[in-house]
């Protein structure tokens, strides 16, 4: 047992492997792309090429494993001031087209592929990634390794980075991610909010939806069961929505720290049994805050297309699409009101919560899907339940 | 809901021989199943006819039965055992059309057993076509129109009805789309359905509406009694609708899907999982319109399937461990997922690409049909794993150890552009590489997407390779290395592009430090911490296999399941990694097959998903630092890298890489038997046709020829005219004059076969195999009988001699397999392997010996001494007899000859085994499918040398009461023996097979591989309508005396295997 070949010996070389720099730079040339980089707060540095804005941007950097649905990843306003890592390695290769956007435009800092298709294949495609994201002004690189990003920050946590392309000086780069705000304190929602109500008109139930940055897929589900929807902008008062006499009121999903959204949470307080009210995502972020619960950061958040949630009034599971940092405390529930309703299969955190008495509940992940599985369109309909026995209306 | 207490005993069926449609995938399903039953305390017992699987290992399940796998046999054994529960979902095909045949019969009833995991309800409506319809319609799923005909006319009727479109007609419950295919236009559609109609059991073929073209999505679904489903994976056909997903390249997961259509299939499949009430494992299909979101149900297999195994290979989730423990009664929630800890109730994300190509045996069948469609071909199939598309692409490619090199095609970069576009537009085997081709030459991929009907996507993914090809051939430098490694290009193709030896590639390559970083298989993308050990590499930065301290030993599978290579090495090779383990040796395993054992999560410490090539395997080398490479177990996949890894530095494990060498070259072998003084066949080779007639002159006829080229198909031969000898001889060196061909003198006799163990001065003698037929048809396609029970004693110590003799001289430590044959009264050597054969699960399972633990350990460094096998150790003789008969899939092959010869045909062997040798040979031929008694007339048709040999044949059937129908010349030798029979001119004897008149057909071929001939047409027809077909005179005698035995009444009663000893 103790023959080893010579050729085990000689192995110390490629342990250390990592590619010789120049290899990597002429590489870069003869493929006339340029550089494109990603720093990170504690050192890390990946380069690959850039396929997407020129310039720097810098920004939480987060990971999401779904493997379809970059479109709709691009253009999910929960991903403002994040940059936004893939995991799975082969992107654009059915191209970009409207019909997939779920907002008007992308708010992501950039874009971390290990791949990107220099085609579109698809007969609704029409612009390649790389055209989308040039088109947007997005940064963003491909060609590197992003299992071990997603590995770096699956254990260290989510870190602040910069993206930058063309030529950079890697200790920049990382000093400038260091000196970058903590997302908790950046007023993303700001960034993301629509200007004027939307309307999507409707012979049912009217729906009012508060609008801090969501995912057109919520309206259109709702519209898509004969609801009149109204979507306003998040940071509209109270009175404003009464006005509007609206059937039922759904809170939509966002960016950010829901700290940061406390004035919204107090107005909505004043809503608790006043109408049928629904939560998504940030939405029960901030329902979970109105009505006296806390919210924590998680070690890196939940992003993707297979997250398990159990129900516990059925016992069953579904298979749901999660894109968030933050998560309802459970302890701080006691006295609120309100219980647990629905359970991460994976770390056991809130997915989702229910007023004891009043028509308020709200859950974590999105129901309205768009990238990611359709298991959980029946709460629209649970919802709109509500709004029939409270109002009557259809 | 946790498990149910009123399960303590489960019944699990296996799938039977590999055949085409039905391979190893259900031995790595069935055998994951029964360890997660077995973990639950559920007492399992098992019943399978193939010996070859580790299903039927005493590790696995509690009772095992090798039996025939037919409803009468099964029911005694459930009558013996009394099991509460029956999974029949585990065994393909042949699982389910079981259970419902016990069902139907009552059985299932009367004993009380419950079948487990999807109910048969379940199981009928989603195999019924009929009733399939009937339920997507219902639940308002789209399927294509059709109609079920019972005849031809109404499927034409029905063809005209759709304003003469193509359609595709396929029969109800058949394997691997037997019998099936497109068509258009009356005459065409009249020809498949009549053909359809023959090989359903029921005689039914569902006619639809051809959606050749759209684009074959597949999904696993699991879903369990509460209605949790997911969705485990989904794959997209590369090769659109029409061609069967076993034939097709696949990818996992879907490339060219939007998200908003992929989770419209997804919800689809959960639908239909539903309504038929599926609890466990179901694949369904899917056609998808490439222009839009249109879509139609396809098909679903409510059990587990060669997708299901393919999905859990490329995702790592253990689809079969999960459906056993929900028919155990456990919600989805409730079960672990083994490699995250997490639950088992999630889905999948893949951070990788796989592409799986398939392995077809046109190979072994020249003369058969190339073309490839809605029936499937292929035998096996390679998968390969990459971060990108490219990547996994030219890893399966050379993976496939066909006659490609990686992308490129020697014969078709011969072939003018008209035959390669030919190859495009009509799917084949060799369509992928005859794209490249194309692409190489200028063709525009828009083009090749157009008349392939391939995505787009694919074909310019191509022409990215073969622009990468183009930067190669003039470009050495690091960079352009770099990039080619990047996007997968092996190092011997950039050899062949740049025309030096791939050593100096390797050089350059570890120069530069370009050398790939593994990556984990781990379920979920990165996102949690995994403990799994199973790899594949990558070009990137960094890697996460970690170096493990402890010693190990690298054991190379043996790739592809493919004719002459089986699931015998697998068998093999997990048994070897278990003895490593045992020995407290890390077993690391290098493999691209995923329907196997062996590249199981929990089979080895460690698992590279890899290509089995020299530059591969270095890697792996290098990473593990191993003790050395054991290469005996994974058949000649494994040998052949013998020599180029022993070059480069490694050390291989067991008998000398010399000693490999001389067994590999038969010059080398036949001089070292004559330095022996062993005989052998007379020979020599032939350099020229003037050669060849000098040595035809010298040996006589008949002769072996051995071409070392294939040509199409036509490997060694046994020829009877000069002339024949001549044209083989010329043509095979106008392909290549540099490679003469090999001559032997034909001996007829007796075929003996040995497996020993050697340490080069001991030797283990597990027993002698005798074959059926005689020499001159190959020992995988011989009825093998073990013990032999007649041999002569003097030629069984010469046998034994001989052995002693080569052990010696060859140095041999492992595995020394001897072919013999014995003609006139003397011992000839035919060939020695030093390597574990295909014979090695067949008699470590008749004797209940573990072979390959023991040449594992001999391997390692042990004596047989030490062992406690000292001198010329010989197993007392096992209580039992056992019959490997072998399995053809030769119905599924149009045009492929049928008779047996020189050349490996099966496709898979089965098992008899009982205390007497007629039982046993009843056992074994009523597994391998015969019908006995059969069903109609004996017809013969004999060539004029086997005329004289088949009168007591004939004289025996006779007597049992079998009519006989000869053809006119059999007819006149027999009626002039005064054996009365009904003579038949050729066209009516196949017209007598048609109508069904013919229960078995007795066929001597006086030439063979020839369409045009009667009797090629004759063999053809047999194994079309399923009778036997017996194409020598020792099987047909072997049948009249089973006949005669069956009249006798031996005691045909199933019985439980006994497990082998534990290792001294
Ligand atoms: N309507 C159709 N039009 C074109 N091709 C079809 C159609 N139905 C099936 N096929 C092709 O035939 C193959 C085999 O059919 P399938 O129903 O899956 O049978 P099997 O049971 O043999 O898997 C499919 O994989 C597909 O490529
Ligand atoms: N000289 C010969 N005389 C008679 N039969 C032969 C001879 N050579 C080979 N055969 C037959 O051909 C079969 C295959 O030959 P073998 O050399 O064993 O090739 P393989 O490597 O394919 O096993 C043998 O099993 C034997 O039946
Ligand atoms: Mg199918
Ligand atoms: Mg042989």
């Amino acid at each position: 047992m103790e023959a080893r070949g010579d050729l085990c010996a000689r192995r110390e070389k490629t342990r250390a492997f990592s590619l010789h720099p120049e290899v990597y730079s002429d590489t870069l040339q003869c493929m006339n792309m340029q550089p494109g980089w990603l720093a990170l707060e504690d050192g890390l540095v990946v380069r690959g090429i850039s396929i997407g804005a020129e310039g720097i941007s810098g920004g939480e950097v987060v990971f999401t494993t779904g493997m379809t649905g970059y479109p709709e990843v691009l253009t999910d306003p929960s991903y403002a001031g994040q940059i936004v890592v893939m995991s799975f390695p082969m992107m654009g290769t059915y191209g970009v087209s409207p019909q997939w956007a779920e907002s008007r435009r992308p708010f992501l800092r950039g874009f971390v592929v290990r791949e990107a298709s220099p085609y579109t294949s698809h007969w609704a495609g029409r612009l390649t990634l790389s055209e989308y994201l040039r088109g947007q002004g997005i940064v963003a690189i491909a060609e590197v390794d992003t299992r071990r990003i997603v590995r770096h920050l699956r254990t260290h946590g989510l870190r602040r980075g910069v993206i930058a392309a063309g030529e950079w000086d890697p200790d920049e780069l990382v000093a400038r991610a260091r000196s970058l705000p903590d997302l908790a304190e950046e007023d993303l929602v700001v960034e993301v909010l629509p200007e004027e109500p939307i309307l999507l008109p409707g012979p049912g139930a009217r729906i009012a939806v508060l609008d801090c940055g969501i995912k057109m897929g919520i309206a259109r589900e709702l519209a898509a069961r004969g609801c009149e929807v109204i979507v306003l902008p998040g940071l509209v008062e109270v009175e404003e929505i009464l006005a509007l006499h609206p059937h039922g009121l759904v809170v939509g999903n966002g960016p950010g720290d829901p700290r940061r959204l406390d004035a919204v949470a107090q107005r909505l307080r004043t809503l608790f049994g006043r109408l049928p009210i629904f939560g998504v995502c940030l939405g029960h972020q901030i329902l979970a805050r109105a009505a006296g619960a806390k919210t924590f950061k998680l070690p890196f958040g939940h992003r993707g297309s297979n997250h398990p949630v159990l129900e516990h009034a059925t016992g069953r599971v579904r298979i749901t699409t999660q894109n968030h940092s933050y998560a309802v405390d459970e302890g701080s529930l006691v006295g609120t009101g309100f219980v647990v309703t629905h359970r991460n299969l994976h770390d056991g955190t809130v997915e989702g919560i229910r007023h004891q008495h009043l028509p308020v509940w709200s859950v974590q992940f999105h129901p309205e899907a768009r990238p990611g599985p359709r298991d959980s369109r029946d709460l629209f309909d649970r919802f709109l339940e509500d709004v029939v026995q409270r109002a009557g209306v259809r | 809901m946790p498990r149910r207490p009123d399960i303590r005993k489960v019944l699990v069926i296996g799938s039977g021989p590999i055949t085409i449609g039905q391979a190893a995938e259900f031995d790595y399903s069935g055998s994951q199943a029964c360890r997660a039953l077995s973990e639950e305390g559920v007492e399992v017992v098992l019943v399978n006819s193939n010996p070859a699987t580790i299903m039927t290992d005493p590790e696995v399940a509690d009772r095992i039965y090798i039996e025939p796998l037919t409803p009468e046999f099964v029911a005694r054994v459930l009558e013996a055992e009394r099991p509460q529960g029956l999974l029949p979902t585990l065994g393909g095909q042949t699982g389910l059309n079981l259970a419902a045949a016990l069902d139907r019969m009552g059985v299932l009833a009367a004993l009380g057993v419950e079948v487990l995991g999807t109910p048969l309800s379940a199981i009928h409506k989603g195999e019924d076509r009929e009733l399939f319809r009937a339920e997507m319609q219902r639940i308002g799923q789209p399927v294509p129109e059709s109609i079920v005909a019972s005849t031809p006319e109404e499927a034409v009727d029905f063809s005209l009805s759709l304003g003469d479109a193509e359609v595709v007609i396929r029969p109800a419950f058949t394997l691997g789309g037997t019998g099936g295919g497109l068509a258009r236009g009356r005459e065409a559609v009249w020809e498949a359905a009549e053909r359809g109609i023959r090989t359903s059991p029921i005689g039914q073929v569902l006619v639809e509406r051809s959606v050749a073209g759209w684009k074959e999505i597949e999904y696993e679904i699991l879903r369990d009694a509460d209605d949790n489903c997911i969705a485990v994976c989904n794959m997209e056909n590369v090769d659109p609708m029409g061609v069967h997903t076993g034939d097709s390249i696949v990818v996992a997961p879907s490339l060219t899907l939007s998200d908003r259509e992929h989770q419209m299939l997804r919800r689809a499949a959960f639908e239909i999982v539903r309504a038929l009430g599926v609890e466990g494992g179901c694949n369904v299909q899917f056609a998808l319109d490439p222009n839009s979101e249109r879509y139609y149900v396809i098909e679903v297999n409510p059990r587990l399937s060669r997708s299901s195994a393919l999905a859990s290979k490329a995702t790592g989730y253990p689809i079969a461990r999960v459906a056993a423990k929900i028919a155990l009664g456990y919600r989805l929630w409730e079960i672990q997922n083994s490699i995250t800890r997490g639950t088992a109730c999630f889905e999948p994300a893949l951070d990788y690409v796989v592409v799986k190509i398939p392995r077809w045996p046109f190979d072994k069948f020249g003369e058969a049909d190339r073309r490839i469609g809605t029936q499937m071909k292929s035998t096996g199939e390679v998968m390969a794993i990459g971060r990108t598309f490219t990547e996994a692409l030219l890893k399966a490619a050379r993976s496939v150890e066909s006659t490609n090199r990686g992308l490129w095609h020697p014969a078709l970069a011969r072939m003018d552009e008209e035959a390669l576009w030919e190859r495009v537009r009509t799917p084949c085997d060799e369509r992928l590489w005859a794209v490249a081709e194309l692409l190489r030459r200028g063709a525009g991929p828009e083009e090749l997407a157009a008349a392939s009907g391939i995505d787009p996507f694919f074909i310019w993914e191509l022409e990215r390779l073969v622009r990468m090809e183009r930067r190669v051939e003039r470009d050495r430098s690091t960079q352009t290395l770099w990039m080619a490694k990047r996007m997968g290009l092996g190092d011997a193709e950039i050899a062949r592009l740049q025309h030096r030896p791939e050593e100096e590639v390797r050089a350059q390559r570890e120069e530069a430090g370009i050398v790939p970083v593994y990556k984990l298989v781990d379920t979920c993308a990165g996102e949690f911490p995994a403990a799994t050990p199973y790899y594949y590499s990558t070009y990137e930065e960094e890697d996460e296999a970690e170096e493990d301290p402890r010693p190990c030993a690298v054991v190379l599978g043996s790739g592809p399941i493919r004719i002459g290579q089986g699931i015998e090495f697998d068998y093999s090779t997990v048994h070897a990694v278990r003895s490593l383990r045992e020995a407290g040796v890390r077993a690391v395993v290098v493999n691209n097959n995923p329907e196997t054992v062996s590249t199981d999560f929990d089979t080895s410490d460690r698992l590279y998903f890899e290509p089995l090539t020299v530059e591969d395997v270095l890697h792996v080398v290098r990473k593990e630092r191993p003790v050395g490479v054991l290469v005996q177990f994974g058949g000649q996949t494994a040998l052949n890298l013998a020599v180029p890894l022993a070059r480069a530095g490694v050390p291989i494990l067991g008998t000398s890489v010399e000693s490999l060498d001389i067994s590999e070259d038969r010059r080398k072998f036949y001089l070292l038997l004559d330095q022996l003084g062993i005989p052998h066949p007379d020979g020599g080779m032939a350099h020229s046709v003037e050669e060849a007639k000098q040595l035809v002159r010298r040996l006589g006829l008949p002769v072996v020829v051995r071409p070392s080229y294939v040509l199409g198909g036509r490997g060694m031969r046994i020829v009877y005219e000069a002339e024949e000898v001549e044209e083989l001889v010329a043509a095979a060196l106008a392909v290549d004059p540099a490679r003469p061909v090999l001559v032997d003198a034909y001996l007829r006799g007796q075929e003996l076969e040995v497996d020993a163990i050697g340490d080069g001065v001991n030797l283990l003698l597990p027993g002698i195999m005798e074959h059926v037929e005689a020499a001159g048809v190959h020992s995988g396609d011989s009825i093998s009988i073990f013990p032999a029970p007649n041999v002569l004693p003097e030629v069984a110590e010469r046998v034994v001699e001989i052995l002693q003799e080569l052990n010696r001289a060859l140095r041999v430590q492992g595995f020394l397999n001897v072919q013999f044959v014995v003609h006139d009264y003397r011992v000839y050597v035919l060939e020695a392997n030093l390597r574990a054969s295909r014979t090695v699960p067949f008699i470590s399972k008749v004797l209940g010996a573990p072979l390959v633990q023991i040449a594992t350990r001999v391997m390692l460094g042990s004596s047989l001494t030490d062992l406690g096998y000292p001198g010329v150790y010989r197993f007392p003789a096992p209580r039992r007899v056992g019959v490997k008969v072998p399995v053809f899939s030769s119905e599924k092959l149009m045009g492929a000859e049928v008779a047996l010869g020189p050349e490996m045909r099966s496709t898979g062997e089965v098992m008899g085994i009982d205390r007497n040798l007629p039982a046993a040979l009843y056992k074994g031929i009523v597994a391998a499918g015969w019908t006995v008694p059969p069903s109609g007339a004996a017809l013969l048709s004999v060539a004029r040398r086997a005329r004289r040999g088949v009168v007591p044949i004939a004289r025996r059937l006779q007597a049992l009461g079998i009519p006989l129908l000869a053809t006119p010349g059999t007819a006149a030798t027999l009626q002039s023996a005064g054996v009365p029979c009904r003579p038949l001119l050729y066209p009516e004897a196949l017209e007598a097979i048609r109508r069904g008149e013919v229960g078995v057909l007795i066929n001597v071929p006086t030439a063979g591989h020839d369409p045009r001939r009667w009797g090629f047409r004759l063999r053809r027809a047999a194994v079309e309508h399923r009778i036997p077909c017996l194409t020598t005179l020792e099987t047909a005698q072997l049948y009249g005396e089973v006949l005669a035995a069956l009249r006798e009444e031996v005691l045909l009663a199933p019985q439980p295997m006994t497990g082998p000893a534990p290792l001294a």
